[in-house]
């Protein structure tokens, strides 16, 4: 006997009711159950569903099923972050290591003067990445990132985790530019002083390098996940 | 100790090897499959599956189709290139355990 598509619901919202909200989760979970009571029904066909889903949960414990769920949070952070490093490295061929080299050269080797604000030195690399950054998003977003949020059918897993770490990036992104601005804002404050130009001088272009990468990195793990996951879409 | 401890090692070649040799599988699939090649000696609990083929596919080991079967969706469990790499050594790995082992449990034998 084959389960209807009302109780395949039921076994969904079964899933949800003990806290596993995750789409991916409670669909490996559900077609686990279905198989489970299609075979119990096979042995006795003479009793309703409602019954054998009464035995159903009694066979599956509900801290087993939490544990699954929470387990697999901890796989996909893993997955993510190996997700992550193999996109960053990708990220960095021969082209672009060689333009990170010249970007870091360029804030060493050109002679600024001595008396040049911070503001000035510091406004135009941070007004570049932030430019980027939104076109990027814009452009590559509007195609994958904002679409996966927008047709997404259920939570998925690994997408939350995403979007959590994608608003924790970009809120930081934003509170190093807030800081750096703040300190831009010493008008005192000249390039001649010797720590704070050589600190800038790694950070603007780390901060740089940073932003285009790590803009990159996310786009191509949203379409990664995209096509992992289609049946979670619209 | 009871059984399911001294099991509990060896899931992870169990669940390879069988991959191995059935190519793609799902979580209920190798639970039942488990079961009849071992006479209903060795039961895997969901509570130890599932966590281990999420582990296996996070580390890049497994890696995942989704089919549609009927009215819902299933989740596909099969090799990756690194995950048949790895299969042979952990193979080769249990062997090894059940020959060390068999010197302990029948000495004269070996």
């Amino acid at each position: 006997m084959t389960l209807t598509t009302q109780q395949l619901q039921c076994l969904y919202v079964y899933c949800s009711t003990i806290g596993i909200d995750e789409f991916d989760v409670q669909t490996e979970l559900v077609d686990h159950f279905t198989e489970w009571i299609e075979q119990r029904w096979k042995d006795l066909p003479d009793k309703k569903f409602s019954d054998i889903f009464y035995m159903m949960k009694e066979s599956f414990p509900e801290e087993d099923l939490i544990m699954i769920a929470r387990e697999k949070r901890k796989a996909v952070e893993k997955e993510l972050w190996n997700l992550y490093k193999k996109e960053f490295l990708s990220f960095f061929n021969v082209p672009k290591i060689s333009l990170s080299v010249l970007l870091f050269l360029i804030f060493f080797l050109y002679p600024w003067s001595d008396e040049m604000s911070i503001l000035t030195f510091i406004n135009p690399p941070l007004q570049l990445s932030v430019l980027y950054m939104l076109l990027y998003s814009a452009i590559a977003g509007k195609n994958i990132i904002r679409k996966n949020t927008d047709d997404l059918k259920q939570p998925l897993l690994i997408h939350q985790k995403l979007s959590l770490l994608q608003w924790k990036a970009i809120g930081g992104f934003i509170a190093f530019f807030l800081i750096l601005l703040f300190i831009g804002f010493f008008k005192e404050i000249k390039l001649r002083n010797d720590l704070i130009s050589t600190l800038l001088k790694v950070i603007i272009p780390m901060y740089m390098i940073s932003t285009f990468s790590i803009t990159h990195v996310f786009v191509r793990v949203n379409t990664l996940i995209r096509n992992r996951y289609p049946l979670a879409f619209k | 100790m009871n059984k399911s401890s001294l099991y509990k090692g060896l899931l992870e070649p169990i669940i390879i090897q069988l991959l191995n040799t059935n190519g793609k599988m799902y979580g209920y699939e190798i639970t039942q499959r488990v079961k009849e090649i071992t006479a209903g000696e060795l039961l895997i609990t969901e509570g130890a599956l599932y966590p281990l083929l999420h582990k296996l596919e996070a580390e890049g080991l497994l890696e995942v189709e989704i089919e549609n079967i009927g009215n819902r969706i299933r989740k596909y469990y099969l090799l990756t290139k690194n995950g048949k790499k790895h299969s042979s050594l952990a193979i080769d790995e249990m062997k090894k355990l059940i020959t060390t082992l068999s010197l302990f449990l029948n000495p004269k034998t070996v």
